[in-house]
């Protein structure tokens, strides 16, 4: 139960990061800051994510929702390389906000169904969280 | 599969497909925002396109209510449309508010995540009026 919570809070914790990233985004190209806090937090939330699939296997869940957390780390590790290649492959790197909104929308089901997990007596009803 | 078709009619065929013509509208509005930022192909062909297919919005919220569709998909389509009005007005705030207008790309999100939403419940809901049709003899 607890490591269940745990799960849920990491879950829940990598999403928001997502949203502050995204924001940092738009501070970036508003001419708020510069994109030197959206970078940092970029080589950051790739090394948060892998924290994911670890609470996911700790809380036993599903190897379907393991397998959610493993393409999210993936996809997380990605993200900052696809910026990167603007210099060599501009169009490659202009996949870059549509990475990130998968990311979001993975994230977002990955939290939800943590959370389902998480609630006790509701482990078998789990579709009702896609 | 007529008969089914012929219970679920029309308007409710339209209020899915309009919606998830919508998501694969955010998803493309995405691409050339990608391509404006790391292509240099300019920002011109994000800010067109959003003219082109936020038409969509209002349409959801029509055909929600010729389609009878359920209160909370009816409430999802006003929310995406005040969504997408505050999109399109976030970023000529830049140069008062850089603050407000830094959550063009958040409400970017929130308007995918509606979209989606949307498309799947209209979905489950049109497959369940399929399902509950009768048999044709």
């Amino acid at each position: 139960m607890a490591r269940g919570v745990i799960f849920a809070v990491a879950c829940w914790l990598f999403l928001v990061g997502i949203v502050v990233q995204v924001f940092l985004a738009g501070a970036g190209l508003f001419k708020l800051t510069d994109f030197t806090p959206h970078g940092y937090l970029g080589w950051g939330l790739p090394l948060g994510s892998l924290l994911l699939p670890i609470t996911a296997i700790v809380a036993q869940v599903d190897r379907r929702t393991v397998s959610l957390a493993g393409v999210i780390v993936v996809l997380t590790f990605i993200q900052p390389e696809l910026a990167a290649a603007r210099h060599t492959d501009p169009l490659v790197a202009a996949f870059h906000p549509v990475n990130a909104l998968l990311i979001f929308w993975l994230s977002w089901t990955l939290a939800r169904r943590a959370t389902a997990l998480a609630r006790p007596g509701l482990r078998q009803p789990i579709a009702a969280a896609d | 599969m007529a008969a089914a078709v012929r219970a679920i009619g029309p308007a409710r065929l339209l209020f899915v497909l309009a919606a998830w013509l919508f998501v694969v509208s955010v998803v493309i509005q995405t691409v050339l925002v990608g391509f404006s930022i790391f292509a240099q192909l300019g920002g011109s062909l994000h800010r067109d396109f959003a003219y082109v297919y936020g038409w969509l919005a209002p349409i959801l919220v029509l055909l929600a209510n010729v389609a009878r569709v359920p209160a909370r998909l009816r409430t999802i389509t006003i929310v995406l449309l005040v969504a997408f009005a505050l999109q399109t007005v976030l970023p000529s705030l830049k140069d008062q508010y850089p603050f407000v207008s830094a959550f063009h790309t958040v409400n970017a999100l929130v308007i995918f995540g509606l979209g989606v939403t949307l498309a799947r419940r209209a979905t489950d809901w049109v497959r369940g009026l399929a399902t509950a049709a009768p048999a044709a003899p």
